[in-house]
Order: structure tokens, then sequence, then C-alpha cells
């Protein structure tokens, strides 16, 4: 799975492509721990190339997630597929993030 | 910039264009230095056969006086005859004729020549007239090594052409056999465990086999993606049936508690772990579940909001399988608050593996601390005894001796099933010749038998064929036989060894009237560090290696060690192993 990373000004936005399971969920929470803290908060997840992520996944959100709240901001994912922001929903997960639909609105959400 | 396997080439490339440098310098040098000789030498003889040919005619011409047509034959002798310098002096000193005119100090020839001087005499060649004697002093022209520079430039125009097909060969190679290297690095890599696509992928650079090779891993990516989307597609199509959702797709048992610690939801791998019904699952209290002390303080501690982190709980699941569940429990932030998420993973395996590296390690310490300390004991004893006793001194350098070629054993052991584990053992296969092989076994072993009071023959056959393997490795398995045999059989007992060797197979048989191994034990004796629990009350040493050992080597030949026995009756350990193609299991791997 490649995971590239796009800067919007002072926001930078990483963008996985594929499922993220396994091994692959392992490189996903690593990359999202030291974005997290590099970027001071400013991160957001595009999601629109995730077709599904395993609990690994999800426990790697909720822990950038808590990095984030210790920071005063939270973990905020755009363009989620169906099957994933059903995931997000099923698990809890998705009371811990921002959700939006495209990366501009995510982009904007920090002005 | 050099890339993945690209580095064995260059090395080589640049290593043999030093070499080839070296040699070209050192041809070209001598070549010059031996061409320089050779003309001075030639000039030499070219000088030398001038002189002669004007001492033969400087009689004559003194004789009839004459004067120019002598001058002109010495200056003949420097455009012509490659003479550097030649004079011709009468015997006071005076020059009457020489290549430089401007050193003629004698403008005609005297009727009666003077006396020659000693100094005159030694400066040259002296020539007798009958008008007296004359000397003629001549030195050859410096050498002219044009046509060995010519040669030097040769051979370094070779060398040029060389480096630059050097350099052409290498741009091949680089293309060619570099594709290879990276292919095989990155192969190497993946079997180390690299699963990273882009630390696995080679320079396409390298030409096409390395981008066959980068394509056959975005393929391989790109099924592994596929079979995990079809796995989720298949989940979806069940929700829409009313069958799952899509956390039904998740490994890992997930569930999420109200702030009252009651099940809100809960995938179909949690209704697995907890062995409900899904639907029973739902507003049930996941502590009265699973009821364990330390799961249930994890929830109460998260759910109140004592701990903001997770909290992990290992248990084990009752049942025939010693299963191991690990619980994290974990608080969910959100406006709702209090509630948390409970991963359920099935980690039986890891810790499997980790139960049998931790008690690898801690038979390992165990085997080494027994001889370390009998070392440290006796070094003790004997620094203490000083000179006092030599025989008592002796005897514990003995023991030293002893326990110190029994760490090394133990080592030895250690290194060969750290290399089974790892695959790594092979074979070094070759011609063995066994009856030698057989003889260095009865006499390694002989003196220690009789020590024990055991009866040792061997029963073999006249003629051996010529058999195929690893000539160390089958004899440290017989070693490891032999010395089992002879170690667990008490003294008055014998042991029997018998070869049957023929064109298709080596069978050896270790008979021993030993303590023998009771049925159940029989299996596991072939595994590392098993030792039965009479070999350990019998006081007998060991490190439950030697058999697990021995049967890999077996294996590796393509055969196998078999075993009959009865306790108190003895044993029967029977070595075959196939004469034939050897499987080499690294190769194989």
């Amino acid at each position: 799975m490649r995971i590239d990373e796009q800067k919007h000004g002072a926001v930078t936005v990483l963008r996985a492509n594929g499922p993220i399971a396994g091994e692959d969920a392992t490189d996903f929470a690593l990359r999202l721990q030291r974005a997290a803290k590099e970027t001071l908060g400013r991160l957001v997840i595009d999601a629109s190339a995730i077709p599904f992520i395993d609990s690994e996944a999800i426990e790697a959100m909720l822990d950038t997630s808590e990095i984030l709240g210790d920071m005063g901001g939270t973990l905020k994912i755009c363009a989620a597929n169906e099957t994933l922001r059903e995931v997000l929903d099923l698990t809890g997960v998705a009371s811990s993030l921002e959700q939006f639909e495209n990366i501009s609105d995510a982009v904007r959400s920090f002005l | 910039m050099l890339v993945r396997g690209e580095s064995v080439i260059a090395g080589a490339g640049i290593l043999s264009g030093v070499i080839l440098l070296v040699v070209m310098g050192g041809l070209a040098l001598g070549t010059h230095l031996l061409g320089v000789r050779a003309a001075e030498q030639a000039q030499a003889d070219r000088a030398n056969d001038a002189v002669r040919q004007l001492a033969s005619e400087l009689p004559r011409l003194v004789e009839q006086g004459r004067l120019t047509e002598l001058r002109r034959v010495v200056q003949d002798l420097a455009i012509n005859q490659m003479v550097g310098e030649a004079r011709v002096l009468l015997g006071d000193g005076r020059v009457i004729a020489s290549t430089t005119l401007s050193e003629i100090t004698s403008s005609a020839l005297p009727e009666t020549l003077p006396a020659v001087r000693e100094d005159v005499a030694m400066a040259g060649h002296a020539v007798e007239t009958q008008n007296g004697t004359i000397v003629i002093a001549a030195s050859p022209a410096d050498a002219n090594a044009n046509d060995a520079w010519a040669i030097q430039a040769a051979i370094g125009g070779a060398g040029a052409l060389a480096l630059a097909g050097l350099w052409l060969v290498y741009r091949r190679l680089r293309s060619k056999i570099g594709a290879l290297g990276a292919i095989r690095d990155a192969l190497l890599a993946a079997a180390d465990g690299e699963t990273c696509v882009g630390a696995l992928t080679v320079s396409g650079d390298l030409g096409p086999a390395a981008r066959a090779w980068n394509s056959l891993l975005s393929d391989r990516e790109s099924l592994r993606e596929k079979m995990v989307s079809e796995r989720v597609d298949e989940t979806l199509v069940g929700s829409k049936h009313g069958r799952g959702d899509a956390c039904d797709a998740l490994w890992h048992g997930i569930v999420v508690l109200d702030e009252q610690g009651r099940i809100r939801y809960a995938n179909s791998a949690a209704a697995v772990f907890l062995e409900r019904e899904r639907d029973e699952l739902r507003g049930l209290a996941l502590e009265n579940i699973v009821s364990d002390t330390s799961l249930r303080t994890a929830l109460r501690r998260v759910l109140t909001g004592e701990i903001k982190r997770r909290m992990s709980v290992e248990l084990g699941r009752d049942g025939e399988r010693e299963d191991v569940l690990r619980f994290t429990v974990r608080p969910l932030r959100g406006i709702d608050g209090g509630d948390a998420m409970v991963v359920i993973e099935d980690i039986t395996q890891q810790r499997v593996a980790s139960k049998a590296t931790g008690g690898f390690v801690a038979q390992a310490t165990h085997e080494l601390r027994t001889p370390l300390t009998n070392i440290r004991l006796y070094v003790e004893e004997a620094i203490d005894l000083n000179e006092s006793d030599p025989g008592e001194r002796s005897r514990c350098l003995n023991v030293i001796n002893q326990e110190t070629r029994r760490l090394e054993r133990l080592v030895g052991d250690m290194l060969s099933v750290a290399e089974i584990e790892s695959g790594g053992l092979s074979l070094k296969v070759g011609d063995v010749r066994l009856q030698p092989m057989l003889e260095d076994l009865r006499t390694e072993f002989e003196a220690n038998a009789l020590e024990r009071g055991v009866a040792l023959s061997f029963d073999m056959p006249p003629k051996f064929p010529v058999f195929g393997g690893d000539r160390e490795k089958l004899s440290l398995v017989m070693h490891n036989l032999l010395g089992n045999a002879i170690k667990y059989t008490p003294s008055g007992g014998k042991v029997e060894v018998r070869v049957l060797a023929s064109d298709a197979e080596l069978q050896v048989e270790f008979r021993d009237s030993g303590i023998g191994i009771a049925q159940s034990d029989q299996e596991r004796v072939f595994q590392p560090f098993f030792r039965t629990d009479e070999a350990r009350s019998g006081g007998f040493g060991g490190t439950g290696l030697g058999l697990a050992i021995a049967q890999e080597i077996a294996e590796l030949h393509g055969g196998e060690i078999t075993l009959e026995s009865a306790p108190a009756k003895g044993s029967v350990f029977t070595m075959r192993i196939p004469n034939a193609p050897v499987i080499d299991r690294a190769m194989a791997a």
C-alpha cells in the first residue's frame, strides 16, 4: 500500500491507496502518528482510495485521535466510502473523528 | 548512484580496471627500460666498430700526411657512425682532429710525432704509426630510446583501448547481470521478512528483467488488494441481505460498550470468540460473559474515565485447546462519552512461539551454566593450590579441560539447532569413504566404552561402496548415536554397531542394552532439548540436542533415524540413508 503525503498550506493530507489491513495497518499507524506530531494537529486522512480498513487501522485512528486530542485537535477524515463510514459508525470511532465530503472542506475547516 | 545489486558489478569492474592499469603500467615501464638498455648496447657496439675502423686507417693517413682526410673521417664518425665524441690526439695532448672543430689545437701534423704522455695514453686507444704513436679517444652517442617510447606509447594506447572495452563490458554487465543481482537482493530481503513493495522494487534502468520483476511485485500487490476487497465485497453483499455488516470482514472481534459496560455492538468475530450467538450479545454486560477479575477491573477503569488509554488483558480460553485471547479495552471519545471499544484477538500462535523461544533460552542458559560453574570452581581451586600439590592441580586442569570441551560441544550443537530452526542447515555433498569413517568412530569410542565397562563391538561388511553424502555431518550423526548408546548403557552392558551398506542404501544400527526409552517419550526424544526423566534423574550429562541434530541431518540426506526401545531393555537407533541424489534443503528453498 502506498501512502502519499500532500501539503495544503500548513495542513498535511495523507492519502492511502488501497485497503489498510494486516502489515499495511502497522505502516499506516506509524505514518499517522508521526504526521500527527510533526504537523501539530493539522492533519487530514484522504480516504477516497481506501476501500476497507481492519481493526488495527481502526486502533491506529483512535491512537492518532488521542494524540491530536491532547494537542486540542481532532482527527479529520474526508471522502470515506460507504463501507468505511459504516465501519467507523459501528465501532463508535466516528464519534472521535470529524468527517468531510472532500479534501477542500477538510482543509478549510482548519481556517 | 548505485542501485540494489549494482555494487557487486561496480566493485568487480573497478577492481578489474585497477588490475589492468597496474599490469599495463608495469609492462610499459619494463619495456621502456629494456628498450633503453638495448639501444645503449647497440650504440656502444657501433661506436666501437667505428673506432676500430678509424684505428685501422689512421696509420696510413698519418704516414701520408693526409690530415684533412683524417678530420673528415672523424667528422663522419659523429654523423654516420653514431659516435658521440671522437678526438685524435698527439702524444703531448694536442688535438689534430675532433668531432668538435673548436677542440682542434694543432693545425698541422708534425713530421715526428711527440712521445705519448701517460695521461694522454689513459684518455684513449694508442695507435702505432711509422711516425710515432697517436691516440684515439671516443665515446658513443646517447642512446636513442625513441623505439622504446614508441612501444610504450603503443602499449599505452592498447591499455586505453582495453579500458574503454572494460567500460563497455561493465555497462553491458550492469544491464544484464546487475538486474539479477538486484532481484537476488530483493528476494533475500523478502526472505528476511521485508514486505514493503517499495523496498523490494529494483531500478527499472537495469533492463527488462528488472522491469519484469517490478511488474511481478505490482501484480502481487494488486492481487492482495483484490483479495481483501473481494472479502469485503462478500461481507457487504451479506450485509445487504441482512446477514452481517462491514465489520464482519474483520479478523479481530470488535465489541462496543456503552457507559454501563453493556454491549451495544459486536461483530461476528467477537461472537465467535465469546462463544455466543451474535443476536444474544446486544444488551449483555461483557463482564457477565467473560467473568475474569482483571478484565472486569480494566473495563471499570476505562468506563469510569479513570484510565484514558488502552488496557490489555490476556486470558486463557476454557476447552481442550490452550487458546489465549487478548482483550484490548480503550475509551471512545466523543459526544456520547463513557463508551469503550474492546478488540479481541486470538494470540495463541504468538504465545506458542514465545513459549518455545523462552524455553529454548532457559534450557540453553541452564546447560551453559553448569560447565561454566565447574570451570570457575576448579580454576579457583587450582589457584589456591598454587604449586603445593601438583597432582591435585593437574586433576583440576583435567576437569577444566573436560568442561571446556563440553561447552564447545554444547555451543556447536546449539549453532546446529539454530541452523535447523532457520532452515539454513545445508550439506556439502561428496564421495564418502565409509570404512575409514567407521574405523575412526571405533577408535574414538573404544577407550570411552572400556572406561565405562561397556562392551563395544562393530559388525561391518568386508567391502563398502562409494557413498554420496556430507562426510562431516554423517560422522556427526554416528558420533551422536554411538555416544548416546554408550552413555545410557550401565557398566557390564554392551553396545553393538551393525553396518549394512549396499549400492542403494547405508544402514547403521546402534543397539544397546541400556536404560531404554518409554513409548510415550519415543517421538519426543528427537525434539531439541528434550530429555527423558530417566536421563535427567540418572545423572547423565547432555543437552538434548544430539538426536534432534542427527534426525535433521538424516532427513537432509533423504533418509531417517528410527527408534525401537523399551524401558530397562535397551534401545536400537537405526540410521538409513539412501545412496542417491541428496536433498539439499537450502538449495531447494
